[in-house]
């Protein structure tokens, strides 16, 4: 599972990581129980500090993604809540993406075939 | 002793001369994850691209062999000088040179490389690359025990030595017992393979390369580059206790610099002989997974002529060198900034040292009597002895026929300044030129016992008449 950091990106650092790893949760490259990395140890990797990685991961663990405990650290949970719904704020954010590939005239088609693609099955 | 040590430097140059000429300046680029200090990427192996590097990498090849023959013909002409202090001298100003020569065609090889790089277009990036979430922190090829065992092997002559110095144990008749010489030098190198397992946790910790979206691929490459690195540390460690447990042997039974040069020389050839496994393993690692590497992490803006790093944006201090064997420190890391000046330092320390030796040497040294004192004055008044102090004082013909073992100060060809044991006697004051013989033996009210002479036989005559008056 990799991870990139665009800092030229609008989207905070922290954001972006929570948004990675919850993509590789999706995507099935994290799976459940799947161990991840010590704060420490990713922020150095990263070239980051470790409050951004903690910010991330406190996100994950509020949203319900991951568990933390102090002997394992952080882990992918294993029952992950299903809400059955798309956020308010998710719910924007595809209206917006939607509008502006409709506006630079992508057809219909690709932007279901691309959810297909991300939604898997 | 000039002569082998003069070999062992020779040895040495050699070494690092032909190491420098087949593995920084290699003919078959296309296999290597470097080139000239620049990440070698598909983009260079198309034909018009791979053309001009193989231009440059011949070029830069062909300027390194002229380099290191040049620099083989001064280093054999450098066998030809006599004494210890002005073949130290030069050697050292020469190691110097050598290191700075043998990276020129490097770093006119980078910075062709790097023009290149910029005619491809590819943009310049900041070191800043995908982080592999199932490698962080986690692949680690040093098992602890493997470096802790042969330390604790190695405290064995240590604390043998330790007792012998202060005469717990002896093995026979020893003139060195109680002197603390084996001891000093045999924790140094215990202390060397101390350091040496502290470098093998630092590169078992450094970060971990990211070459493929395949996380497997990424985390045998860097365990396979871990544990040869791993492999290096604990091989340099077990040189090192080798060497300790042989050395206090030959220093329990035998004293003999030219034993412990020898001993020394032997050592060297293992340390060579691991870096050169290292090598091999490291280039069969590379070829291996240059296939397989896909992504390429560009922090080559950030490597100084291909060879110092500078990235303020990695957090890491240690760095995988890219000119040569094992680690480097990132420059912009505070760490790395203080280890910068600490490297500057030791290099115009190294000098002053030389100096100061050179002034030594070429000072000659002077005894006399003044004011009621004997004193010993070469730069300074080393030793004032009054006169009145003088227990006994005896007249000696001939130095060399003692046996004199420097424990404190200098022991040049020309010069036995500071403390000595002399004939099995710790703690004695030494103020002589060997090469003249005559010497007075002078024992003081506070048991203290000297051994002075002048820089000529009649000086140190006349200052005895003058003790006996």
């Amino acid at each position: 599972m990799i991870i990139r950091i665009d800092e030229l990106s609008d989207v905070p650092i922290y954001q972006q990581i929570r948004n990675q790893i919850v993509m590789g949760i999706s995507s099935g490259e994290l799976e459940a129980g799947d161990q991840l990395p010590t704060v420490r140890a990713l922020a150095l990797d990263m070239g980051i500090n470790t409050m951004t990685v903690s910010k991330a991961y406190q996100l994950l663990k509020t949203e319900g993604y991951i568990m933390t405990d102090r002997k394992n650290g952080a882990r992918i949970r294993t029952e992950i809540e299903k809400q059955g719904r798309i956020s308010s704020g998710n719910r924007s954010e595809l209206k917006r993406i939607v509008s502006e590939a409709r506006i630079s005239g992508v057809p219909k088609d690709e932007i279901i075939n691309l959810v297909n693609e991300y939604y898997g099955g | 002793m000039s002569a082998v040590f003069g070999w062992i430097m020779f040895l040495c140059v050699a070494s690092v001369l032909l190491f420098n000429l087949f593995y920084m300046y290699p003919r078959k680029w296309k296999d290597r994850k470097i080139v000239l200090g620049v990440k070698n990427r598909k983009e260079f192996k198309e034909p018009g691209a791979a053309l001009q590097i193989e231009k440059i990498v011949g070029k830069a090849h062909k300027q390194a062999l002229i380099i290191t023959g040049v620099c083989f013909v001064i280093a054999a002409s450098l066998l030809l000088l006599r004494g210890l202090i002005m073949q130290t001298f030069f050697w050292m100003i020469f190691i110097y040179i050598v290191i700075f020569a043998s990276m020129i065609p490097y770093m006119i090889g980078h910075s062709a490389v790097m023009n290149i790089k910029k005619s491809l277009g590819i943009a310049g990036g900041d070191g800043t690359g995908p982080v592999d979430l199932k490698l962080s922190g986690r692949i680690h090829a040093l098992k602890p025990i493997n470096v802790i065992i042969p330390n604790i092997v190695g405290l064995i002559p240590v604390i043998v030595s330790l007792l012998f110095d202060l005469k717990l144990i002896s093995f026979g008749e020893s003139r060195i017992a109680g002197s603390f010489i084996s001891t000093i030098i045999i924790a140094t190198f215990w202390l060397m393979g101390l350091f040496i397992t502290l470098f093998a946790f630092v590169f078992d910790n450094m970060k971990n390369e990211v070459i493929s979206s395949d996380s497997d691929v990424n985390a045998n490459y860097n365990r396979a580059k871990k544990k040869n690195s791993a492999d290096l540390c604990i091989r340099f460690i077990w040189a090192n206790v080798i060497y300790t447990v042989i050395t206090s042997v030959g220093l329990f039974f035998r004293y003999s610099e030219l034993l412990m040069i020898m001993g020394l020389f032997v050592y060297m050839i293992l340390m060579f002989a691991a870096v050169f496994v290292f090598i091999h393993f490291n280039k069969k690692i590379e070829a291996r997974y240059i296939k397989e590497t896909e992504i390429v992490t560009d922090d080559d803006e950030c490597w100084i002529a291909g060879m110092f790093y500078y990235n303020p944006k990695d957090r890491r201090m240690n760095v995988e060198k890219r000119a040569g064997v094992g680690s480097t420190v990132n420059f912009a890391h505070p760490g790395g900034k203080a280890v910068g000046i600490v490297g500057i330092g030791s290099i115009v320390f190294t000098f002053l040292v030389l100096v100061w030796v050179g002034l030594l040497e070429s000072t000659p040294i002077s005894l006399r009597v003044l004011d009621s004192k004997v004193i010993c004055h070469q730069l300074r008044d080393d030793y004032a002895i009054r006169l009145n102090d003088i227990v006994s004082a005896e007249y000696g013909d001939n130095i060399m026929d003692h046996t004199v073992i420097r424990i404190a100060g200098t022991g040049m060809e020309t010069l036995l300044k500071g403390r000595f044991s002399v004939d099995g006697v710790n703690g004695c004051r030494c103020f002589l030129n060997p090469q003249t013989k005559e010497f007075i033996k002078i024992v003081t009210k506070d048991g203290l016992i000297y051994y002075v002479g002048g820089e000529t036989a009649e000086e140190t005559r006349s200052v005895m008449n003058a003790i006996e008056k």
